[in-house]
């Protein structure tokens, strides 16, 4: 899952951006608000975590314009300010949830991924496809009882998938939600990781749930098809 | 009485009045008296003196007194006597009572020509003189081609001449004119009175209209200001000097609650990101060491930031920028939820909690508010009762008021229980033992005031230490901010009032939306 991060306290946002990065999202992050609205309308997020005091454009503007151009990605209202008309305020704009600095990690990790379910109208945080359970909390995915050992970036991926199952996701996509912007990677990695997490939860004689469409992207189905 | 400067403008007025009036008319009359007594004896003199010069014509008769009385003295007021050098008398007036003589004149060894205030027998007063004199033929007054005598004629007879006026009639114009002017002086003092109410009323009509409008402002609104429409030139200066007053104590303080509060806020991004840090850091794999430090680390930025917090809802209570709706809070049930969450930390303490009181207590408050009471009212019990003792929780419904009481027993170490309300107070024990920085009683004593309510901290002679609060019923709730319509605009900064444009709603009412973490840094 891709992620946003606008806030311009920069020991903040680095440190936002290094723990999300670490718990399986690619980050983009900038302090700045016209920079974070170029960042917006130039790529695909699946949640943004908005600050509202703002160099360049307040964070309002921010959703507001956003909300105007019928851009639906989910937001998350991060800011010092917690008066009730503060969050009236930015929730009426078009925020979807409203946290408020100093907060809890374990709180702002929960609110992001229900955000994220919430955004690919997933309401419960166990997603369940034949005999594949995925943990969106814990991170745990089971393949029948099995559990299975998967990288950040490959849960990424399967979570992915799993948010827009029986849908084929392209490539394009892919790349989108699941790099940051300043990520180096190619095409090839991407495939390499789709590969090594086709093998992962589906290996010998289960069966498979990835599917490639040629030139087109891949499809994570329990439909059983001729590859 | 005299405090009032109505009164004391009146009864001065009134003072003043009564003594220029007494003495313009002690005046009036010892003149009137000096100008008659004057007269009189003036024509006395006259009278003597024609008489010493012309000598007198002494009839067997006396019808000739009409004609040598003063014609200018009313007849029955003159009177006369001639007596010869030995003293005896001639002859005498008619109008001279029967019996009486004037020689006491000359018994006084009063000098002739010298007139002299006597009585008579009856009392009447009388001026009298006496001139020697000399007796001569009657002449008719004024016949032409006969001139009186200016010298004793041979064989004319020494005489002594005693002339007198009856000065009753005058005293009766004096004590006429006496009674006038002590009417004129109650009237005048009484018209006084009248006039200077009158005018108390009108020329200290704008110190009570002042007065009254200094009277209706709330000591608590900094923003109200004495209007100067109308108000005589004189007081302009003391009021714009008032306003200015005004002005300044409002500034002062609204500018020390801003820093508070900027301060507060400024304060909460780098403990955000501390914590942030702090928190991802302990997710990921270090040594033990570190991990403990890291810990450690996180529980002083929470307390730092449960400081923080309160500080800036300090501030926001004091500036009144706190703003919630009314809801129906069951307190009773409130305070059994709240002491589940500090259930724990009594049990490692050894400590038990007893209900007393109504089963649900309802009042029509804000829920919120109600919880951060109960919550640092409860985590306050639980951090400085006497270990292994018993928090007695009691709640009462009386006059449409909502009575609380928590008592816990201490170590005897707290002296002063009205102290417990001061930011950023804490006692020995709280100061050795404790985490908190002294702001959670505090902040409760600040929103049981804002709720309309009250609260006392007492401690007894066995250490029982008690806060009684009271809520009402039906709480006045802070008015929030009106909500209009606009656009997203900068949001103000803390401690500083958002302009209600900058409020933005579509149709719907103002609600809190998240609930923030329990200010619970109470302490002792």
């Amino acid at each position: 899952m891709r992620l946003l991060i606008v806030e311009d306290f920069a020991t903040l946002r680095d440190e936002l951006a290094r723990g999300l990065t670490e718990n399986g999202y690619a980050v983009d992050s900038t302090g700045d608000g016209k920079e974070a609205w170029w960042y917006l309308t130039s790529n695909t997020y699946d949640l943004v975590i908005l600050d509202l005091m703002l160099p360049g454009m307040s964070g309002l503007q921010i959703i507001y314009d956003l909300r105007k151009l019928k851009k639906e990605v989910p937001i998350l209202v991060l800011t010092a300010m917690d008066a009730v008309d503060d969050r009236v305020r930015g929730l009426d704009l078009g925020a979807d949830d409203y946290l408020t600095k100093p907060f809890a990690v374990t709180e702002l990790l929960a609110r992001v991924r229900s955000l994220i379910r919430r955004g690919h109208d997933r309401r419960r945080p166990v997603l369940e496809i034949a005999d594949l359970r995925i943990d969106t909390i814990g991170h745990i995915v089971r393949r029948g009882q099995e559990e299975v050992v998967l990288t950040p970036r490959e849960y990424s991926l399967l979570e992915f998938l799993a948010m827009r199952v029986g849908q084929v996701v392209t490539r394009v996509e892919l790349w989108e939600h699941l790099y940051a912007f300043e990520s180096e990677a190619t095409s090839n990695v991407l495939d390499a990781h789709v590969a090594r997490l086709r093998r992962k939860i589906s290996p010998p004689g289960t069966m498979q749930l990835i599917h490639t469409r040629r030139g087109v992207g891949y499809l994570l189905t329990e439909q059983q098809e001729a590859e | 009485m005299m405090q009032s400067l109505r009164m004391r403008i009146t009864l001065g007025t009134i003072a003043s009045t009564a003594i220029v009036v007494s003495l313009s008319a002690l005046c009036v009359w010892f003149a009137g008296r000096a100008v008659f007594t004057r007269t009189i004896d003036g024509k006395l003199i006259d009278r003597a003196v024609i008489w010493q010069e012309r000598g007198i014509a002494v009839s067997s008769h006396l019808s000739h007194w009409r004609d040598v009385q003063a014609p200018d003295l009313p007849p029955s007021s003159f009177m006369a006597q001639i007596l010869d050098d030995q003293r005896r008398e001639i002859d005498h007036s008619p109008s001279m009572p029967p019996g009486e003589s004037f020689l006491q004149i000359l018994d006084r060894g009063t000098p002739p020509g010298q007139v002299i205030a006597m009585r008579l027998h009856d009392g009447r007063p009388y001026l009298c003189i006496w001139v020697k004199t000399f007796s001569r033929a009657p002449v008719a007054l004024g016949s032409p081609g006969q001139p009186p005598p200016s010298a004793p004629a041979a064989g004319s007879q020494p005489l002594i001449a005693l002339i007198a006026y009856d000065m009753s009639s005058f005293d009766n114009e004096l004590t006429r004119l006496g009674w006038l002017l002590i009417g004129l002086w109650v009237a005048a003092v009484l018209l006084s009175a009248v006039i200077s109410l009158w005018l108390c009323r009108a020329v200290l009509s704008p110190v009570r209209r002042l007065s009254q409008t200094i009277k209706d402002i709330d000591p608590s609104n900094l923003t109200a200001r004495v209007a100067t429409d109308d108000v005589p030139v004189e007081m302009m200066e003391v009021l714009q000097r008032l306003n200015d007053l005004f002005t300044r104590v409002e500034m002062a303080i609204q500018r020390e609650k801003t820093t508070i509060a900027n301060i507060a806020h400024e304060l909460r991004n780098p403990i955000a990101g501390l914590r942030t840090t702090l928190e991802f850091a302990l997710a990921r794999q270090c040594d033990a060491g570190a991990k403990q430090t890291q810990e450690r680390c996180l529980v002083m930025v929470i307390q730092m930031q449960s400081m923080v917090g309160n500080l800036l809802t300090l501030a926001r209570l004091e500036a009144g920028q706190e703003t919630w709706l009314p809801e129906e809070v069951d307190v009773v049930h409130l305070l059994h939820a709240t002491w589940e969450l500090h259930a724990g930390r009594a049990a490692e303490r050894g400590l038990a909690i007893s209900w007393a009181g109504a089963g649900a207590a309802l009042i029509t408050s804000s829920r919120e508010q109600v919880r951060v009471i109960a919550s640092n009212l409860l985590d306050n019990a639980v951090s400085y009762a006497l270990g292994g003792s018993c928090i007695t929780v009691s709640v009462m419904r009386l006059d449409g008021q909502l009575r609380l009481t928590m008592a816990n027993p201490t170590d005897g170490t707290l002296r002063d229980a009205s102290l417990v309300f001061r930011p950023f107070w804490r006692g020995d024990q709280a100061r050795l033992v404790g985490t908190h920085c002294g702001l959670g009683l505090a902040l409760v004593e600040r929103i049981v005031r804002c709720l309309h309510g009250t609260i006392a901290a007492a401690l007894d002679s066995h250490g029982l230490f008690t806060i009684t609060l009271t809520l009402p019923t039906h709480a006045p709730m802070a008015v929030p901010r009106p909500l209009v319509p606009s656009g997203p605009q900068r949001p103000a900064t803390a401690g500083q009032d958002a302009p209600a444009a900058t409020t933005v709603v579509s149709g719907s009412v103002e609600r809190p939306i998240l609930s923030e973490p329990a200010s619970s840094a109470a302490a002792r």
